[in-house]
């Protein structure tokens, strides 16, 4: 039976030789044996034209590798020119980790650029925290992708900028609050980095599931001063002169994978060692189930996100007559100099400098500096000086030489793998 | 905060210092009197205006009319619960007077159908979703009648996802809510959602693309429903889910409650998260949270009662109606076009026919497709089958109903849409003739989709 029906299919192919022109055949015919009334279900849903080798993640429809990478580069073009992310000659830092998602926008950049003349100057920027057998690995990439692409690189190191490691850090301070340290280290690295290079414009690999994850979180944590800004696809502060675009706010993470996938983009797709913070962690395991059930659920919470709008934050004001109370007592004192900008000292001696910014109605200060490491903070003294002060209170004073024991899990990892027995 | 102990080593309650605690809450120990005497409170404390207390004098016969919105869930019990011992207390001591009428609503089950949303003053139009994202009323030349179904689950049993059923359910028993209380000419409507319920509706309005509605949906105040205003009231949105449950307990009240309608933690556990709605898989959500983020819920209900509606994108294109727009599914103000904002991040056109090979594809696409069944190719050579396509007239549709319709089969979904008032059928006529235009457009659009 086997034999026969063999012989058969043979002799089809041989009929389809001499009827069909050689172009098809050599193509499609050996590869896929189907039937032609089959091969029209097998079409692409866009241009019916081509066989459909896919399933786009965003609305189910089966697609051809061709019409795949039109909608996807045209859409992510679509977002750049529409919200007008960039003009003519600027110099664009791209954040590369060396991951799925900063790999396909540097490659996308790179491709758009050249096709519609946007007339950039793209450069890699990334930043070594400094963990040990995960960030150097990624590191490679990087350095790979630079060559493949032909962009300058510039690393910018955790040890250099804080004269801390992600492993020091970790091994200062447990493993539990490692993002929360690397989160808030990178965003101000990133920053710097840029400005080394001159750059005032850094776009970073964020997509849409991060974008609905961050919506999401800020929800959950009632985050009021981020609530509203959670979707803006640039954000820019008029303290600072580096803003920050996000070219993937619309693009799921599935489809940057199936891109990467078919175009063999070269990343690492090893996930960090340190454990990520544990209740974002929930926040994603909600939208993954949220995923299955509806896929379009990540663009609808960004629909929901770009639609949030809070209350104004009610002024409260001191009474006039407190205030008149007090610029009495202090007159009474005998220091009338300073009653309506009073200089404040603080706990440890230091005296605040930057006085009379004007507060929006959030009570959130644009522009604010820190008064330490004059970075752009919403706070007197920046996030990171503060977690940074905190590391340098527990550091050793004595360290051991040629210690290892710093390095974190992922080192382990990396030497277990190579053990054989 | 101090507790003592009786002499025979039990907790007392920190309230009345006599009767032994029966449970602890936010820190402090309760006996069964005091703690539903506190969750009492919470109601009280929420509807404390004058026209909820006993009236005399002139004002006698102004007796304000509540509407109670029951589900025979555990919150909307509680609530009733609290409700009619109050007016129990003020008729024992104000000899016989109480201070409101209380209507209670029960859809379903006692006093409405659920199918009487479908009957009344509607027109049932056929609404469907076109691969641009415009959204038609269809009105093809058959006898509709016949199609339409009888009952609602028959309406939603066309919906191929629970998450859909269960939003296009949430859109009727609001309707069918806000439409009592109009007719039963209650000034006040009051729901039993407590704090956990609140928070899981403000999660899931954002993960439906509702997000412009979590203000509307969940803060209390005056809502205005055809012209008519009614305040709504949330009485125990202080109150959580774990007290709601100790409540039932201590005033043997699990009896009479619904389990259908039970969405507690063993039901989401039960099923698998593909087969769960967007709701539950909310409320598993929070049911699952660990006790380190026990402020959660609050957190959430806090943020989003802080939540305003949005600032609305301005019409430069075509000034349809003057000014807002509402969905004519759920009833809703759109603040942005939908349409345009989907229009705008997704593209559908085709990667240009390269090679022979491909066009001899095409062409037996074409041909296949003409055979199988012309409707196919409605969509993209609108022109050439003008006249055998049904009439449509475009109609708008907020985000969230463009979503959930969206997961409605291709013929559409049978909607009542509700009659015009005769001011509004003026407006409708000259909606009608701008939409001539909008069909142009669409059309325009339909071929460069087609190619």
């Amino acid at each position: 039976m086997e034999t026969e029906s063999k012989s058969k299919r043979e002799v089809a192919r041989e009929v389809a030789r001499e009827v069909m022109p050689s172009k098809i055949l050599s193509d499609s015919n050996l590869k896929v044996p189907v039937k032609r009334p089959l091969k029209v279900k097998s079409l692409c849903e866009v241009c019916h034209a081509r066989k459909a080798v896919m399933r786009r993640p965003k609305n189910f429809s089966s697609l051809c590798k061709e019409c795949f990478y039109q909608a996807f580069e045209t859409e992510i073009h679509n977002t750049i020119v529409g919200n007008k992310l960039f003009y003519s000659g600027e110099s664009v830092a791209i954040g590369a980790s060396g991951g799925k998602d900063s790999t396909v926008l540097a490659y996308i950049m790179k491709i758009l650029n050249e096709r519609y003349n946007y007339g950039l100057n793209l450069v890699l920027l990334s930043i070594d925290e400094g963990i040990k057998g995960y960030r150097d690995d990624s590191l490679a990439t990087v350095k790979r992708n630079q060559q493949q692409y032909e962009m300058p690189l510039e690393i910018v190191s955790y040890k250099d900028l804080y004269s801390w490691s992600m492993d020091e850090i970790v091994a200062s301070s447990g493993i539990r609050s490692s993002c929360t340290y690397c989160g808030v280290l990178r965003r101000q690295a990133l920053d710097r980095g840029a400005a080394k290079l001159g750059i005032n414009h850094v776009v970073t690999g964020h997509n849409a599931d991060d974008v609905a994850e961050t919506v999401l979180m800020n929800l959950l944590r009632g985050d009021t001063a981020r609530l509203e800004n959670s979707t803006a696809i640039m954000t820019s502060s008029s303290g600072s002169p580096i803003k920050r675009s996000k070219p993937f706010k619309y693009t799921y993470q599935k489809e940057i994978v199936l891109y990467a996938h078919y175009k063999k983009l070269d990343y690492f797709s090893t996930e960090c060692t340190y454990a990520p913070e544990a209740f974002r962690g929930t926040a994603r395991q909600l939208l993954k189930n949220l995923e299955a059930v509806r896929p379009s659920c990540i663009i609808d919470i960004i629909h929901s996100g770009e639609n949030f709008k809070l209350k104004e934050k009610r002024k409260r004001e001191t009474l006039q007559y407190k205030k008149n109370c007090r610029n009495v007592q202090q007159i009474k004192e005998g220091n009338n100099k300073n009653i309506d900008n009073p200089i404040e000292v603080r706990s440890d001696g230091s005296v605040s400098i930057f006085k009379g910014e004007k507060k929006s109605a959030n009570g959130f200060v644009d522009g604010n500096r820190c008064e330490k490491c004059g970075y752009l903070s919403s706070n007197k003294i920046c996030k990171a000086c503060i977690l940074l002060q905190g590391l340098e209170h527990n550091r050793a004073k004595v360290l051991i030489d040629t210690d290892t024991s710093v390095d974190g899990a992922a080192v382990l990892t990396k030497t277990l793998e190579k053990l054989t027995f | 905060m101090s507790s003592s102990t009786t002499k025979a080593g039990a907790v007392v309650c920190s309230r009345c210092k006599i009767e032994e605690s029966l449970l602890v809450t936010r820190k402090e120990a309760f006996c069964s009197s005091c703690f539903t005497k506190f969750i009492s409170n919470k109601q009280r404390k929420l509807m404390s205006s004058d026209k909820f207390k006993v009236k005399y004098g002139k004002q006698v016969n102004e007796i304000h009319k509540v509407l109670l919105c029951l589900s025979f869930g555990r919150s909307s019990l509680v609530l009733l619960d609290i409700i009619i011992n109050l007016l129990k207390e003020q008729r024992s001591i104000h000899r016989g007077r109480q201070g409101f009428k209380l209507v209670v609503i029960d859809i379903e089950f006692k006093i409405l159908n659920i199918d009487s949303f479908l009957s009344g003053s509607y027109d049932f139009e056929r609404i469907k979703l076109f691969k641009d994202f415009n959204s038609m009323i269809i009105k093809d030349g058959s006898s509709l009648d016949e199609k339409f179904p009888q009952t609602v689950q028959e309406l939603l049993s066309k919906c191929s996802s629970n998450s859909s059923v269960e939003d296009l359910l949430d859109i009727i028993y609001n309707e069918l809510y806000f439409n009592t209380c109009k007719s039963e000419d209650c000034h006040t409507m009051i729901f039993g959602h407590s704090m956990t319920k609140l928070a899981v509706d403000i999660l899931a309005l954002t993960i439906k693309g509702r997000g412009s509605l979590v203000n509307q949906r969940v803060t209390d105040g005056i809502h205005t429903y055809q012209k008519y205003q009614v305040e709504v009231v949330h009485p125990l949105r202080d109150v959580l889910d774990s007290e709601i449950d100790k409540y039932l307990d201590l005033n043997n009240l699990m009896q009479f409650c619904d389990n259908n309608n039970d969405t507690n933690t063993t039901l989401a556990i039960k099923k698998l998260t593909k087969n769960m709605t967007i709701g539950e898989i909310t409320r598993r959500y929070f049911d699952t949270l660990d006790k380190d983020y026990s402020e959660t819920v609050s957190t959430v209900v806090k943020i989003g009662s802080k939540l305003i509606d949005p600032i609305s994108e301005k019409n430069d294109e075509k000034d349809d109606n003057n000014g807002i727009q509402f969905c004519k599914i759920c009833n809703c103000k759109i603040f942005k076009n939908p349409q345009a904002w989907l229009n705008r991040i997704t593209v559908e056109e085709p990667f240009p026919i390269t090679n022979d090979e491909e066009r001899a594809a095409y062409e037996m696409y074409k041909e296949a497709a003409l055979q199988i069944s012309p409707d196919n190719l409605e969509e993209e050579e609108e022109e050439e089958e003008e006249e055998g396509v049904p009439q449509k007239e475009p109609i708008s549709l907020c985000y969230g109903c463009l979503v959930t319709i969206g997961g409605v089969p291709k013929e559409g979904l049978d909607w009542p849409v509700r009659n015009q008032e005769t001011q509004e059928i003026l407006n409708e006529y000259i909606l009608t003739d701008n939409g001539s235009d909008d069909d142009g457009n669409d059309d325009d659009n339909d071929d460069d989709g087609g190619n």
